[in-house]
């Protein structure tokens, strides 16, 4: 591949000396239909993990950066993963007071705080994906994540949540007099493919 | 553009057109191994600010969409950054009430 290809997108979209930004991921999300986005947001939508007496660093360690998770005997957390080590306590954030997950013992040593862009300690090779990314502005990165972002919608009962239509994994609903409820799956229109993620 | 390019790149990246798939992201995605996709879900990932008070979250203007933000020492928001803009209260919702946050104070 001439080198040309690369230096002319910052060195990480080796197709796209052609776009006018380095943004291709961008442009590329911009350009799927309907279908397409919706199956890319399914692919990288968040997973909720539901816990029963367990510790979330040591009952959801299979969890990712994004993912969701809580404990059906203890509601009064609703946990995020906000970096790729369920382990650790500090990986972990209490949505509800932002207080961090419980100390695991058998957590590897912390390795500090991600860097700006998002990555942790270590991680000099990132994927592809991740390294395009990288590339982006922080203005790139908000279109992006705003493209992508998950929606949140509100429903009077359980019938109004499952008429919901255009909810995709990872979307949220607040359901009046009952909770927080999170699509795990498609359709939208199946109760059983929400999780209710903290209760009212 | 030949295939040539799109073929050394693993299918993952545009155009499109040439592609066997009919989202090259998604198959950019879908084919990368596990710790690529963890890469890109953390850098993607939502980040969750804490503010000292609701009105507050306007001041976040390192947040993007999808970002949360906590009240310190309260249990009653989980605020939810719905559009491009954080210092517009109005972009903000509790998903615990469906409210916005009130608006900051003209300075």
């Amino acid at each position: 591949m001439p080198l040309t290809f690369i230096t002319g997108d910052g060195g990480y979209l080796p197709v796209a000396a052609t776009a006018p930004t380095a943004s291709q991921l961008l442009t590329d999300y911009n350009a799927l239909d309907t279908a397409g986005k919706a199956a890319f947001r399914l692919a990288i939508a968040p997973v909720h993990h539901v816990l029963t007496g367990e510790a979330v660093t040591a009952g959801a360690l299979s969890a990712i950066a994004g993912d969701t998770a809580h404990d059906e005997e203890d509601d009064a957390a609703l946990w995020i993963l906000q970096r790729n080590n369920p382990a650790l306590a500090s990986a972990w954030q209490d949505l509800i007071s932002g207080v961090s997950g419980p100390y695991n013992a058998d957590a590897p040593p912390d390795p500090g705080p991600m860097d700006s862009g998002g990555l942790m300690p270590g991680q000099s090779a990132p994927g592809r994906l991740a390294a395009v990314w990288e590339a982006m502005s922080h203005e790139q990165r908000g279109a992006f994540r705003l493209a992508i972002k998950p929606q949140f919608a509100n429903a009077a009962d359980q019938t109004a949540r499952l008429a919901l239509t255009n909810q995709v994994p990872g979307d949220y609903c607040r359901q009046t007099a009952s909770g927080l409820y999170r699509l795990k799956a498609l359709p939208a229109s199946t109760n059983g493919n929400w999780d209710l993620i903290h209760p009212f | 553009m030949s295939l040539q390019h799109i073929d050394s790149d693993g299918g993952q990246l545009p155009p499109g057109a040439a592609s066997s798939t009919p989202s090259n992201l998604l198959a950019g995605y879908a084919a990368r191994p596990a710790a690529e996709k963890s890469a890109f879900r953390q850098a993607i990932c939502p980040r969750r600010f804490t503010v000292s008070t609701a009105a507050n979250v306007a001041l976040l203007t390192d947040a993007q969409p999808g970002d949360l933000a906590g009240v310190t020492g309260s249990s009653d928001y989980v605020f939810l950054l719905k559009a491009a803009d954080p210092t517009l209260n109005t972009n903000w919702v509790n998903m615990l009430t469906n409210l916005a946050p009130p608006a900051l104070p003209p300075p």
